[in-house]
């Protein structure tokens, strides 16, 4: 079939993307990756006519790990984990950086599960929206929607005001 | 000024609450991807290994003088579908490679409940089949159980509309009837409710983009399930309106020609729009 990836265009996408992925991995709370990042690249070899533009390939790869780690947390009963870490951080971190961090854990604590995904894709991820489209299976133009909702309802957080407080005045 | 806005204060506030996480090592990423590789090569060789079976049982079955072809390999993989969106894209039941040499064998083996007038129609709709997934390159694409057997009762629902048509007119009430009893059931086929439980049809309204002008125009368009239209032949059936009949089965153009020779209307639109 045209256009269908080669097993050494294969290795190069790997290459490319497995760095990022086993972060991605890690940051959702699977210390060890390897074993999970294998099986999204079987996936995608398996389903290689399936695989979308390049450009957004590592939102493909990214929204194939994300299934298996819902089916996972499903499995044993549990929520995804990521921001456990904050609360784990030893008090002796005191200051304005440790109140910010627990402001804004606290405030994406508040946001409905999928505003915060979507958040968390874009800022952590550093994915366009394009890619979060992708990530999360819907359109694009959803997806750069449900951003701005979700940043809009993340910024008027009270407690994330508090710190960050108001952005400067674009009134000329 | 809005309260509400986001800035990049905020993009940074939410970065730095991310977990911090070690870089991927050399070594780690060797090792998963010698764990890759072998995903990738065990698939071809689980084929290899039925293939080597497949040949032993040819060559006996054909005795000493037979000889089995070495390449072969079957359309059948033993895989289903990966998750709820492959089933849901790609339809149910195991994948298969419509480019192997014995998908014929197994559209035989896995379509034997879908009722066709005769073996002359079955055996055209197999041949549709089996030259469809011809058109790509030895290895190269999937087709799930459900797919193909939805498409093969596809086929059998415009053969029996034919022979509908020729028993109506011909007088003959036994045969009419049991052409009848076919079409009025085929949307409860499994093959059919495997794929599409719901057979829905309706109009939905969209904004189209000129991408010319740039202009937007609302245009009504048709939205249905792939078997939206089996309700239709059945209400038509029912209603004995060959022409309401012929109506639905030429806007869908789902008959190839060779299975509706006496029914012409379902044919002539072929080539023309999908009616709203």
């Amino acid at each position: 079939m045209a256009g269908m990836i080669t097993a050494e265009e294969f290795e190069e996408l790997y290459r490319a993307t497995a760095p990022q992925l086993f972060a991605y991995i890690r940051r959702r709370g699977v210390a060890d990756p390897e074993d999970l990042a294998a099986e999204v690249y079987a996936i995608a070899w398996r389903r290689r006519i399936d695989l979308p533009a390049p450009f957004l390939r590592r939102a493909w790869l990214f929204g194939t790990a994300r299934k298996l780690l819902l089916s996972e947390a499903r499995r044993s009963g549990r929520e995804l984990e990521c921001l456990n870490h904050i609360a784990a951080q030893p008090e002796t971190e005191a200051g304005e950086n440790r109140r910010l961090e627990a402001a804004v854990a606290a405030a994406l604590g508040r946001l409905r599960p999928k505003d915060r995904e979507l958040i968390l894709l874009a800022e952590w991820e550093q994915l366009t929206p394009a890619e979060v489209a992708v990530v999360l299976g819907i359109r694009p133009g959803a997806a750069r929607v449900r951003l701005h909702r979700a940043r809009l309802a993340l910024a008027a957080d009270p407690d994330l005001r508090d710190i960050i407080g108001e952005p400067p005045s674009m009134a000329g | 000024m809005d309260t509400r806005s986001w800035t990049d204060e905020h993009s940074r506030a939410i970065a730095a609450v991310a977990p911090s996480v070690p870089e991927a090592a050399p070594d780690e990423l060797d090792r998963t991807w010698a764990k890759v590789r072998k995903e990738m090569a065990d698939t071809p060789s689980r084929r290899r290994a039925r293939i080597v079976v497949g040949a032993v049982i040819a060559a006996a079955a054909l005795g000493v003088g037979g000889v089995a072809a070495a390449d072969i390999y079957t359309a059948r993989s033993g895989k289903g579908p990966v998750d709820a969106e492959d089933e849901r894209l790609g339809g149910p039941g195991e994948k298969l490679d419509p480019t192997a040499p014995d998908y014929g064998t197994v559209i035989d083996e896995e379509t034997t409940d879908i009722p066709f007038p005769s073996d002359e129609a079955r055996q055209i709709s197999r041949a549709d089949l089996v030259a469809d997934g011809r058109r790509d390159e030895p290895g190269s694409a999937s087709v799930s159980t459900g797919a193909m057997r939805f498409w093969t009762a596809r086929a059998a629902q415009c053969a029996w509309a034919n022979e509908w048509v020729v028993a109506w007119e011909a007088g003959d009430d036994a045969a009419s009837a049991e052409a009848a009893a076919m079409l009025v059931a085929s949307p409860d086929w499994p093959a059919v409710t495997d794929v599409d439980p719901k057979q829905t049809m309706d109009y939905i309204w969209q904004d189209v983009q000129d991408a010319e002008t740039g202009k937007i125009e609302r245009v009504r368009t048709r939205n249905e399930t792939p078997a939206g239209y089996f309700p239709l032949v059945r209400a038509a059936v029912q209603d004995q309106n060959v022409d309401e009949l012929g109506e639905v089965l030429a806007s869908e153009g789902a008959c190839n020609p060779s299975l509706v020779p006496d029914f012409p209307q379902v044919v002539a639109d072929l080539e023309t729009p999908r009616r709203d």
